[in-house]
């Protein structure tokens, strides 16, 4: 699987989702860490964070816009998904960075369209999902899945 | 890994891949799959027709057969599959029955009639809204 992940929160739990994937049935994964030129820091940093000790590929993507930008990052992702041979793609990225930028598609919608591979969004780290699949993560009621839809946290994909 | 499954399905191509991929994923790790088919509510719909037989007034024959050929399937197999079928909107639906269900992973199509790939609103919606693993194939 290839895995590919940013320097959020959502990162982070995805990154503990796969681990708990990999360690249970041995899958072989490999790492693309997204940074972006304009917030260059921020993103080497957090990189560095989440790395823990994996080998990686940084794929640093510019662009004028974020459209730009996700339609580079969603060429690259489905490359690297090619060139590893691999038979899934785990998205854990910001979730801000899935959901379409004014008229610009997300990076969802660009990836989809760019690999025919199965796509997974690991569970959000809002959700509490952070531990493997059945590990027991604290449970979303439905009142308060709810409520963060009415609060407008996703409101604008 | 994959203890409870939710699959989203209707009788378009997109929703049969789902299907298949998460009938793979009960056969390969056990645990229990649940099919989710929703149809939406029409405004027609006689307000005082029962919850029942609300389901069979749209016509959604071809998800009955479905649901049909899927217990049969199971029973043969030994799966452990169940079948919602639901009048309501297809995200509502799938997310809900995935929080009740407590589930950890989400399946759903992302095929048009065509077979083109394209994130229509069902897949937006449900990973929009899923707080587990959305599998989009």
């Amino acid at each position: 699987m290839l895995v590919v992940l940013d320097g959020s929160a959502d990162a982070e739990a995805a990154s503990v989702f796969v681990e708990g994937a990999t360690g249970r049935f041995g899958t072989v994964a490999s790492f693309v860490e997204v940074a972006e030129q304009t917030a260059r820091h921020r993103g080497e940093r957090l990189a560095r964070s989440i790395r823990n000790g994996r080998h990686a590929t940084t794929c640093l993507v510019s662009g004028p816009t974020q459209g730009a930008r996700n339609r580079l990052l969603a060429g690259r992702i489905a490359e690297a998904a090619r060139q590893s041979g691999a038979d899934l793609i785990v998205l854990g990225v910001d979730h801000r960075r899935l959901a379409h930028h004014r008229l610009a598609a997300s990076l969802r919608s660009r990836l989809a369209a760019a690999t025919d591979l199965p796509v997974l969004m690991a569970p959000p780290a809002a959700s509490g999902g952070t531990g493997a699949p059945g590990a027991g993560g604290q449970t979303v009621l439905p009142g308060e899945q709810a409520e963060a839809a009415d609060t407008g946290r996703l409101s604008h994909v | 890994m994959f203890e409870t499954v939710v699959v989203g399905a209707d009788d378009s191509a997109g929703a049969a891949k789902a299907l298949r991929r998460a009938l793979d994923l009960v056969r390969t790790f056990g645990g229990t799959l649940h099919v989710v088919s929703a149809v939406r509510p029409k405004e027609e719909t006689p307000p005082e027709l029962p919850e029942e037989f609300r389901y069979t007034y749209v016509g959604a024959g071809a998800t009955d057969w479905l649901h049909g050929r899927l217990r049969a399937t199971a029973e043969q197999e030994h799966l452990h599959v169940e079948t919602h079928p639901m009048l309501a909107d297809p995200v509502d639906a799938i997310t809900r029955v995935a929080a009740e269900q407590e589930a950890d992973l989400i399946i759903v199509g992302s095929r048009d009639d065509h077979g083109t790939r394209r994130l229509t609103g069902v897949p937006k919606g449900v990973m929009d809204r899923a707080s587990c693993a959305v599998l989009v194939v």
